[in-house]
């Protein structure tokens, strides 16, 4: 065979090759579930003026946020989403989001006092002033990081915002469960986040085509 | 990847949270690169040391029991320059507003649907150095006597219910550094020591920082504001409210310009206040107070004056706060009206009145940046004297503009610039700066 051919039949397998590799299936993509456990949970109280009397409001905050802290490469990058965070009865409902990186807040008022939701946080400084009941003024959060928020007037309302640029997280629900999809195989370093004050890290497989369970439990 | 810088909330500091970046890229949130300043370090250890040791500053009320029992604090240190040849700030000895500390803790214990106890102490003293003193702004027990009303009476140590500028006069209330004329500025008379004739009076024009009287104590004290805002009185308020309107009546022994914590009134005065609330963001407000205000101790020698034996003082003011976006505006008026008894020629028979108005501005620059300023007037009438009729004290105006920078939401520095002028040839006018850092939990 002449040099020649040689070279162009070798070009031509490197291409069929290459193809065909490209050509070959991902392999299928896997879950994350479990649930996160907050020993001692934030009971936080103010008083609300009734019409004939004072009572104390507790909340109890069970929510975390549970997020990859290495990510794998995403051949789909995340979508910006569009959240609410009310002003009710003196009090940000809800009050954690975890939105991806680009996403927009409303930050509608269903009070019939003033509000004026702020932030100083490093992430994102805004500050929306004085609005009225019925009203609403949006903030879009173009990077990763965690916001507190907060009113100007009414001291006792705060709230957490976290920003993602990647759409591996999750924030759990009252009984503390949670569940990532469409997560590419492999090993990762997952974490679980509770307000601030309780952090724990963990070493997680997720199979091709399976789910994995990670159970957490935060203790401040 | 860059290490962002901590300039936000303290709590991003902690604990170390990563959310990660796509493609392996990672992103620290809570670096400790804040370097604080030392003296706001020492001022958060000192007020908070629970949360200090965890460098973080509450978000949220502190409550126990349950969330029956809730506190709250402040803290607040000024400088300034030197108002000391002038004492348009000061209300006694060693007492600048531009130059205290303060600190301040407050708890509300809910004992039932109806009981509340709330007290407040605060302890203040001249930053750079001098006496402390304590006292409690406010220590009562509030009940609400009817399941289906929003009447409350509250008996003890009580708030004065008079003026809008009492309800913020204390840490970030206070947009800016120094006070309303109305509710600081030393006028001319005094509680524990009376004017014989009006001349004497006019002998202590423009010297309100220690006139002296021929009646009474014979040391030299401040001279009265029109309100105290420092001050405490024991009493009963009665306060109730219904949709926008609210409604407050006290009557304490000691009054507005000379409470019942000064110690030496033994009178009982009435205040009374409205707010409306036509639209969200408008506040009107109608202030009034009447009652006695000349030392006790005085009241034998005030039976033998030949007129205006029953020494009394009145009061009322309007006040109005509109906000709305970034704006907040403000203005009150205060007028009052004293008496004092008559004794010799010339006599003092002219009520010595004087009105106090003042306006005041915020603007929200960006976010934790605020400008502020307040302008403010204090005239007085005239009364009759030897030489024929002039006014009881020098008129004073001041202007006041600042700015306030929250390096966090807690914590709170502004800066400003003072100019005071006197309507008189002694001591005129001055132009001060101060600076206040105020922290609150």
């Amino acid at each position: 065979m002449q040099p020649l051919l040689r070279a162009a039949c070798a070009a031509a397998s490197l291409v069929t090759l290459t193809t065909l590799a490209a050509a070959a299936p991902a392999p299928p993509a896997g879950a994350l579930r479990g649930r996160v456990d907050v020993l001692h949970p934030l009971k936080v109280s103010h008083t609300v003026q009734g019409r004939s009397d004072e009572r104390a409001v507790t909340e109890t905050r069970r929510q975390s946020v549970v997020y990859f802290d290495d990510v794998p490469a995403d051949p789909n990058p995340p979508s910006p989403m569009r959240s609410r965070m009310h002003q009710t009865n003196e009090t940000f409902v809800p009050h954690m989001l975890a939105v991806t990186a680009g996403s927009t807040v409303d930050f509608p008022n269903d009070d019939r006092t003033y509000h004026n939701v702020f932030s100083l946080s490093k992430t994102k400084q805004f500050d929306l002033g004085r609005y009225a009941a019925g009203r609403s003024k949006s903030v879009t959060f173009d990077r990763p990081g965690i916001v507190r928020v907060f009113c100007d007037i009414h001291s006792h309302m705060n709230a957490f915002i976290l920003v993602f640029d990647h759409r591996f997280f999750a924030l759990t629900d009252q009984e503390g469960r949670y569940r990532i999809d469409q997560i590419p195989p492999g090993t990762y370093q997952v974490t679980a986040w509770y307000e601030g004050i309780a952090l724990q890290s963990q070493r997680v497989t997720i199979p091709a085509g399976g789910t994995a369970d990670l159970d957490f439990r935060l203790r401040q | 990847m860059p290490i962002p810088s901590y300039t936000g909330n303290i709590l991003e500091m902690l604990p170390p949270t990563r959310l990660a970046c796509a493609r392996g890229r990672s992103t620290w949130l809570h670096p400790f690169a804040w370097r604080g300043l030392p003296l706001l370090f020492a001022a958060v250890c000192a007020l908070m040391p629970g949360w200090a040791s965890a460098q973080v500053l509450p978000s949220h009320p502190i409550t126990f029991l349950g969330g029956r029992l809730t506190v709250s604090g402040d803290g607040a240190v000024s400088f300034s320059t030197s108002d000391h040849d002038t004492y348009f700030n000061y209300g006694g000895y060693q007492h600048d507003t531009l130059r205290l500390t303060r600190l301040g803790v407050a708890a509300t214990l809910r004992m039932g649907p109806r009981v509340t106890a709330v007290a407040e102490v605060r302890a203040e003293g001249e930053t750079t150095g001098g006496a402390w003193r304590g006292y409690p702004v406010s220590l009562f027990l509030r009940v609400r006597p009817l399941r289906a009303s929003s009447l409350a009476v509250a008996a003890g140590i009580v708030q004065p219910v008079f003026g809008a500028f009492m309800q913020r006069r204390y840490g970030t209330g206070n947009l800016l550094i120094g006070y309303p004329l109305a509710y600081q500025y030393t006028t001319a008379v005094r509680a524990d020591a009376i004017p014989a004739t009006a001349d004497e009076v006019l002998q202590n024009h423009a010297r309100g920082w220690e006139p002296y009287y021929s009646i009474g104590a014979g040391y030299g004290v401040a001279g009265l504001p029109l309100v105290n805002a420092t001050g405490w009185s024991p009493g009963f308020t009665v306060s109730a409210q219904r949709s926008n309107i609210s409604a407050a009546v006290a009557v304490t022994q000691g009054g507005l310009a000379a409470p019942g914590s000064v110690g030496w009134n033994g009178g009982w005065e009435g205040t009374g206040r409205v707010e409306l609330r036509p639209v969200v963001g408008l506040v009107v407000g109608l202030s009034g107070a009447r009652g006695s205000f000349v030392d006790g101790r005085l009241s034998s020698t005030v039976a033998t004056a030949v007129a205006n034996r029953d020494p009394r003082e009145t009061a009322f003011g309007v006040d109005v706060e509109y906000s709305w976006g970034y704006w907040l505006l403000r203005m009150e008026t205060i007028v009052s009206r004293r008496t004092y008894p008559a004794f010799r020629p010339p006599y003092l028979s002219d009520a010595l009145t004087a009105v106090a108005i003042d306006g005041e501005v915020r603007y929200t620059i960006r976010p934790g940046l605020y400008a502020a300023a307040r302008i403010g007037h204090l005239s007085f009438g005239t009364i009759d004297g030897s030489a024929g009729p002039a006014s009881w004290d020098a008129d004073v105006t001041r202007i006041e503009t600042g700015l306030g920078y929250s390096l966090i939401r807690n914590v709170l520095v502004k800066a400003v610039y003072q100019y005071d002028r006197r309507d008189s040839t002694f001591r005129p006018s001055v132009s001060l700066g101060a600076a206040q850092l105020v922290v609150r939990f």
